[in-house]
């Protein structure tokens, strides 16, 4: 979870801008407050020759910093988050704010900032694209940690987005698993699945497990309407032998 | 086969809603324990439609289909279809003793 953002002026210590990105996050008198803390902690560490600090956290939250020259943004949230997901974002907020003003000249004024303060919540908010494509490589990385997964697919709104499979020698697997069966997951809904996901359909569907004996298909929703789905081995026991790859995943999506 | 007595053995476990048995097309044994039972009943003669004969032409050996609060659990044994729904907090180590005890009777009555 993303909780607050802040902008400050490094060379006056002024907090430029503390943007609340969710309910838990701080309101503008604590920014400010949090904005000293956040520069003079960049400023020690930097003093001990610690080197250039991107990140730092305590027992329960992490702070993500993006600076340029005299603007340093920092992104409070969840020590899950990923730093190198939200630092190029940070690094352009900071050049945002530095690039739209003349500093030189700047009367201390913080109400011109509202436009800006816009512009960077929506820089901060992950893209389709840019989800897809931690996803795809977190999960190729998951894969190479369990050998026994043959690949897996990403979909966003049924719509295919990214799919892996590794060389698999068994014939009649593998033609599966490259099949159109999973083409048009809307079409597909006829079937076992969609039997069932009326029956439950008193609360929203989050993961299912299909085992063909053979192989079975494991898939879990994120974020609305993206889910992935794994391809792994038949006789996997739902009960016992599926929390394993459950835990992995969410560690994945938790991570995002 | 007495499957009364086979599904009282899911009697006693905390956050199972109800237990069933398909066979060919109907549900021959039904154990509703929590919730609604006319909600429960309903699920029961949904999930008849799916019947083992169904299940194996989709090949399909387990299920499970999980929601927010509940999930759905089958698994086929020769031509039965156990059907467990369950709160997602239910023990699982429990749960599973119990299948595995209940798909092996099946085997070896059978």
């Amino acid at each position: 979870m993303l909780y607050n953002l802040i902008v400050l002026d490094i060379e006056t210590g002024v907090s430029i801008s503390t943007i609340r990105l969710s309910e838990e996050g701080i309101d503008e008198n604590q920014g400010i407050l949090m904005a000293g803390v956040v520069k003079a902690i960049k400023d020690f560490l930097e003093n001990l020759q610690f080197g250039r600090i991107k990140e730092f956290h305590t027992h329960n939250k992490k702070v993500i910093m993006g600076k340029k020259d005299r603007i340093l943004a920092a992104l409070v949230c969840d020590t899950k988050v990923n730093v190198d997901l939200f630092y190029p974002k940070i690094n352009s907020i900071a050049n945002l704010f530095y690039s739209k003003y003349n500093w030189e000249i700047w009367d201390g004024d913080i109400d011109i900032f509202d436009e800006i303060t816009h512009t960077a919540k929506q820089i901060l908010t992950l893209t389709e694209k840019e989800i897809v494509s931690h996803l795809f490589k977190s999960l190729k990385i998951y894969l190479s940690n369990f050998s026994e997964i043959y690949g897996f697919k990403i979909f966003h709104n049924y719509e295919l987005k990214e799919q892996f499979f590794k060389d698999i020698d068994d014939f009649e697997i593998s033609t599966f698993l490259t099949s159109e069966f999973f083409k048009n997951l809307e079409k597909n809904q006829i079937t076992i699945i969609d039997i069932i996901s009326r029956i439950i359909s008193k609360e929203e569907l989050t993961e299912s497990y299909l085992n063909y004996g053979r192989f079975s298909i494991y898939s879990k929703k994120f974020f609305g309407d993206m889910f992935v789905i794994l391809f792994l081995p038949g006789g996997l026991n739902p009960l016992s032998d599926l929390p394993k790859y459950q835990k992995e995943l969410d560690l994945i999506v938790g991570d995002i | 086969m007495n499957f009364k007595k086979y599904i009282g053995e899911f009697q006693n476990i905390s956050g199972l809603v109800c237990v069933g048995i398909a066979k060919s097309e109907k549900c021959v044994e039904i154990l509703c324990l929590n919730g609604n039972i006319k909600d429960i009943t309903k699920v029961i003669e949904d999930l008849a439609q799916i019947t083992p004969e169904k299940i194996l032409d989709l090949k399909i050996n387990n299920f499970m289909f999980k929601g927010t609060t509940h999930s759905l659990y089958g698994f086929l044994e020769q031509d039965f279809l156990l059907i467990l729904y369950v709160e997602n907090n239910i023990n699982y180590n429990i749960l599973k003793s119990k299948v595995d005890n209940f798909l092996n009777d099946i085997i070896i009555s059978t």
